[in-house]
């Protein structure tokens, strides 16, 4: 063989290597440094995994009546791997072509929709369907709660709507309509926020590795992925982890188009979440409901006087409850909403102008919880008790608490040092002068009867006592330390969300707010006048009206603060591996009520509503018309039968009436008032937002609700589906009665 | 002796004795049936569709598989009995029926695919730029023996070697069947490399540039996705090309090591990696067995080709060597393109692995060249 032969065959082995080498390079490359990433592409391309969400637990009242339940809805969906296999086997195989069919399809769905009651935009129908969040394999909602009718028309129809199903849904339903609309709360779509709030729950070790900071999610986990329904307000948000079931999975192997193939592993079933009973009897409830809506009509009603602000009376709150047990039996706030609106999900448009127009006052704020207001005169009590416990009674110009003064009607700043007598333009030019509502003189004023007249001067006294004695006399944070023993100023732990703490304002507070903020807290020096305005229950002292009865359950039951329970228990789903909960009375702490005064602060607030008929010279309590007089608005109330103490506000807010208030419990009594010595069941507070006096608007609420109460007034409520049977029934008798009458 | 040597037509007497058995390459023998062997287990796997546990397996495509080995290795035989040399002259004859066969095509062949390749007869197809490529084979390589005998290759007697091959290629163009063409190219670059172009500097330059890629490749001094930019140029995202070499890539990357195992193969089972059995064998191979079984492939592919090359060297006269040297070239550039397309690393055309991808024709054309590579040695000088 010639040389250059030889060469060449060279030349022609050494490209061969090369080749070779590239084929072995790719191929390592492939399947020893990217097989990992290759795998999981392969694994994910012939799986599917679909998942079937859990029936949420129901909700119940205290006496088992069902608030929250589930029903079933008609919903249009559309699958879309259904819709476009379809239509490429009607042979539309490219998208333009398919695109063009569903554009009149959505409108002809949307015309079917709207003239079937639903109204629909195309533009809707077009979002859902497009909608990413949802996998080509699920049934993708499109329109909720239609005409059953849609269901023969669509199902006759594939070739017109492929894809496209009628079928059913569970839904929240709520038997008693709004009732207790802030409690129960509502649910809707979960957000981005709320999956990142969730994503660390229901994490469990990794069983395939040693490294215990390394978590995967537990299969039996209540996970959440984008369009799952989860709790947004009240009950259904706060116990979110047990209304939420536990959803079931079925994974599949599918074909290179997406047919189904076989399943993988085992299906796991949905399980049930749990039930959650409540403290709440919903016959109260709604009364309640009603009695403020009316209350609040009412006051509307009044005229205000020439430039004062009109009664506006748009909002208020009330809570009912247990003082022995700290549970709450109703809890109402006006404006309401309808969770049912969240069933279809609201648009942001609509969502605006129902919830945040500043005309519609916040519907969706629980007010009993989350309304901080100024606690007014029924804080007078907690004034009275810090007075005794720190010993201000009889101290310099404070005369003790059992000696009759005579209120002017008006009090000097004793820190002032001047002498206004004769200059009534000057004193009150200068700040130093604090009045009674109305300038009212007041004549037999002792503690007793500070309460029963709600005399401002006798606590202006106390107050400032508190701020000018010498340290080591007079703790001068003896009020608020008072008042915080009696759970004002932190949130009381009810299970709801959202709760405010109110505040409880103290002359360390008003430094550091205004060192942090002086454009907004011009102020930092707290004065007399500042700690004669909290003795008062005004200058910032802001309450909930849940505070505000859990504060008087204490006076009610004898010193003992709860934690409010609106909570039985938890009642697993048998279905389930949940355990059950249950809520035993929670004690915050035992209050120290002093023995010496105790009866005193009673009687007085018994009187309240009472004439006193041991010095009949005495004007009558504040609220004595709203428990006698039915021509000035009040009730004949069964006072001796079913006394009750309580104690009325009226809060001043600047530019607007007043906030009308009154707080009380029953059934009470004392042998000053020669009424058994009964022990209170019911404790109720009510703020009315700009309605006036609470001895004119919030005292008669009262006294009508309670007066339902003792007389064992209250409706039942009815069910819708109770209501519906009543009417089939109805409407089956009348088809009867021609029947029975004879012809004349 | 010398006289003899000088002989035309003349027998050496240096050149192996004995009977045809003893004078083969058992070695090629081995290897082809270890070739054949594997294509036939792996396009039962492609093609059995068993998907669940209740499905029966489609023997078919394997059953035709195995008709097409036996008629392929008689037809090898045939060609490795009769001495190459005494048929050099019905060569022309040879190539006059190709050109018949191709241009019947126009009027007579069936269209798959697109492309008007195949005859059908009975239920059976043929493809004729298969078998054209033995004729491409032994035409050039006679062609280029001949002229070599007067010397340095003469530019008119250069341009109808090219004429030769110009006029197979254009009828296949014209089907269209690029792929084809392309290993029409590759004959003709081996036949023409080995039997008289002057070693120019394009060849030296051409030889570094690939030499030099291979050792970047296989070495580790590139990040691995810089492996893979440079080597994934073969199709545009989005394309159906891309599609099936994304399908390929995810099938072969999902075999690792060693493999999903025979039958196993997800990707294989659920049909995602189109033409499976045939262009895309090798994904098949690749998920199922993994690199152990990929390598063993290529380990099996690089050996034949060795030992062909060796044949070539060890040829009695230049006809002989060429004819090595075509096949040698044809093998090579279809090896690397089919496997090469599967990993995404040669551009997407359709052009079947020898021996391991299912098709008669295909087969039986490898199976010949076998049988031509071993006359071919049977005649070689001891």
């Amino acid at each position: 063989m010639e040389d250059s032969v030889r060469l060449r065959m060279r030349i022609l082995a050494v490209v061969a290597v090369s080749l070779f080498l590239a084929l072995f390079g790719r191929l390592w490359y492939l399947q020893a440094l990217q097989n990992e990433e290759f795998q999981q592409v392969a694994t994910q391309q012939i799986t599917r995994s679909i998942r079937t969400q859990a029936e949420r637990g129901q909700i119940f009242d205290r006496n088992g009546r069902v608030l929250v339940e589930n029903r079933l809805s008609t919903i249009v969906t559309i699958h879309r791997d259904e819709n476009k296999q379809a239509l490429i086997a009607a042979g539309l195989e490219s998208k333009a072509e398919r695109d063009e069919f569903r554009a009149e399809m959505f409108a002809t769905l949307a015309r079917e929709l709207s003239s079937s009651g639903q109204l629909t935009k195309v533009s809707q129908l077009e979002r859902a369907f497009t909608d990413r969040s949802f996998t080509d394999f699920e049934e993708i909602p499109i329109a909720r709660d239609v005409d059953e009718e849609l269901l023969i028309f669509i199902g006759e129809r594939p070739d017109v709507f492929p894809g496209v199903r009628v079928t059913q849904d569970v839904v929240r339903s709520y038997p008693f309509g709004d009732a207790a609309a802030h409690l129960l709360g509502y649910v809707g779509s979960i957000n981005q926020t709320e999956i990142e709030a969730k994503e660390n729950l229901y994490l469990i070790d990794d069983p395939d590795s040693d490294d215990p900071t390394v978590k995967i999610q537990d299969p039996e986990g209540k996970q959440y992925r984008p369009n799952d329904e989860i709790g947004k307000a009240g009950i259904e948000r706060f116990f979110e982890d047990d209304l939420r079931g536990i959803p079931g999975t079925r994974s599949f192997l599918v074909d290179n188009v997406g047919n189904f193939v076989a399943p993988i592993g085992e299906d796991l079933d949905p399980r049930p979440g749990s039930d959650v009973h409540l403290t709440i009897d919903i016959d109260l409830q709604i009364r309640l409901e009603l009695e403020l809506k009316q209350a609040l009509d009412r006051a509307r009603e009044a005229e205000a006087e020439q430039d004062e602000p009109p009664f506006n009376a748009p909002a208020g709150a009330a809570v009912i409850m247990d003082p022995r047990t700290g549970e709450v039996l109703a809890m109402a706030s006006y404006p309401t909403y309808s969770p049912a609106d969240f069933i279809e999900g609201l648009s942001q448009d609509e969502y605006d102008r129902r919830f945040n127009d500043p005309f519609e006052h916040q519907p969706l704020v629980n007010r009993a919880i989350e309304g901080a207001y100024p606690a007014a005169s029924t804080f007078k009590p907690f004034t009275a008790i810090a007075a005794e416990n720190f010993d201000v009674f009889g101290w310099d110009f404070v005369e003790d608490w059992n000696v009759y003064t005579s209120d002017p009607g008006y009090w000097d700043l004793q820190s002032c040092k001047i002498d206004f007598t004769g200059d009534v333009e000057g004193a009150l030019a200068s700040g130093c002068r604090k009045r009674n509502a109305g300038d009212q003189p007041m004549e037999g004023v002792d503690l007793q009867h500070s309460l029963t007249f709600s005399s401002d001067t006798y606590y202006y006294k106390i107050g400032e006592a508190f701020w000018v004695a010498p340290d080591d006399q007079i703790n001068p944070d003896g009020i608020q330390i008072t008042a915080r023993d009696f759970g004002f100023g932190s949130a009381s732990g009810v299970q709801l969300p959202n709760e405010r703490p109110g505040l409880m304002p103290t002359a360390e507070l008003m430094r550091t707010r205004h060192e942090e903020n002086p454009d907004i807290f011009p102020r930092g020096q707290w004065t007399s006048g500042d700690n004669t305005n909290i003795a008062i229950g005004q200058g910032d002292v802001l309450v909930t009206p849940l505070q505000l009865a859990n504060s008087y359950a204490v006076l009610a039951n004898g010193g003992t603060l709860y934690s409010p329970n609106i909570v039985t228990r938890v009642e697993p789903n048998p279905l389930s591996n949940d355990v059950e909960v249950t809520f035993e009375p929670r004690v915050l702490r035992e209050v120290n009520i002093p023995t010496s005064i105790e009866q005193v602060i009673l009687d007085g607030l018994l009187g309240v509503n009472f004439l006193d008929k041991f010095n009949a010279a005495q004007p009558p309590g504040t609220a004595f018309d709203a428990f006698n007089e039915p021509g000035e608005g009040g009730v004949d109330f069964p006072l001796a039968a079913w006394p009750v103490a309580g104690k009325t506000g009226t809060a001043e807010v600047v530019g607007k009436a007043d906030n009308s208030m009154y707080v009380g419990f029953g059934p009470s009594g004392s042998t000053y008032w020669s009424t058994p010595d009964n022990e209170p069941e019911y404790v109720m507070a009510v703020v009315m937002e700009e309605s006036g006096f609470g001895s004119k608007i919030a005292a008669p609420m009262v006294a009508r609700m309670f007066k339902a109460i003792a007389e064992n007034d209250i409706d039942r409520a009815i069910s819708q589906d109770e209501a519906d049977e009543f009417y089939a029934l109805s409407a089956s008798l009348e088809l009867e009665a021609p029947e029975t009458g004879e012809e004349p | 002796m010398t006289a003899l040597r000088a002989g035309k037509a003349g027998f050496d007497d240096r050149e192996t004795q004995g009977p045809l058995w003893i004078r083969l390459d058992v070695s090629v023998i081995l290897l082809t049936v270890a070739l054949v062997a594997m294509g036939l287990v792996v396009v039962y796997s492609a093609t059995r569709g068993v998907r669940t546990p209740d499905d029966t397996p489609n023997r078919a495509v394997l059953e035709a598989q195995i008709i097409f080995v036996g008629v392929g290795a008689f037809l090898g035989a045939l060609a490795a009995a009769v001495d190459y040399r005494k048929t050099r002259a019905i060569v022309p004859v040879l190539y006059a029926l190709t050109v018949v066969l191709l241009v019947g095509l126009f009027f007579f062949g069936s269209t798959f695919n697109n492309a008007t390749s195949w005859y059908s007869v009975a239920g059976m197809t043929l493809q004729p730029s298969e078998l054209a490529k033995l004729t491409l084979i032994v035409a050039l390589a006679s062609w280029f023996s001949n002229s070599r005998d007067s010397g340095e290759l003469s530019m008119p007697e250069v341009a109808l070697g090219g004429a030769i091959a110009g006029l197979l290629g254009l009828l296949v163009l014209m089907q269209p069947d690029y792929g084809t063409v392309m290993v029409y190219g590759a004959i003709v670059a081996g036949i023409v490399v080995v039997g008289g172009v002057k070693p120019s500097h394009v060849v030296v330059v051409l030889f570094g540039l690939v030499g030099a890629v291979a050792f970047l490749i296989s070495s580790e001094r590139l990040e691995a996705y810089q492996i893979d930019r440079f080597t994934a140029f073969a199709a545009e995202t989005g394309t159906r090309e891309r599609y099936n070499v994304d399908q390929a890539e995810i099938a072969i990357g999902n075999g690792g090591l060693t493999g999903q195992g025979l039958f196993e193969g997800t990707q294989n089972n659920n049909s995602l990696v189109p033409e499976k059995e045939t262009d895309f064998i090798f994904s098949v191979l690749g998920e199922e067995l993994g690199f152990v079984g990929g390598a063993t492939l290529l380990v099996l592919f690089g050996l034949l080709l060795a030992r062909i090359w060796r044949i070539a060297v060890l040829a009695e006269n230049d006809y002989g060597r060429l004819i090595a040297v075509g096949v040698f070239s044809m093998f090579l550039f279809q090896a690397f393109q089919s496997v090469g397309m599967n990993m995404g690393i040669m551009p997407v055309t359709g052009i079947p692995l020898p021996m391991i991808s299912a098709g008669g024709t295909s087969m039986i054309t490898s199976l010949i060249a076998i049988g031509l590579v071993e006359n071919v040695h049977a005649h070689r000088l001891r």
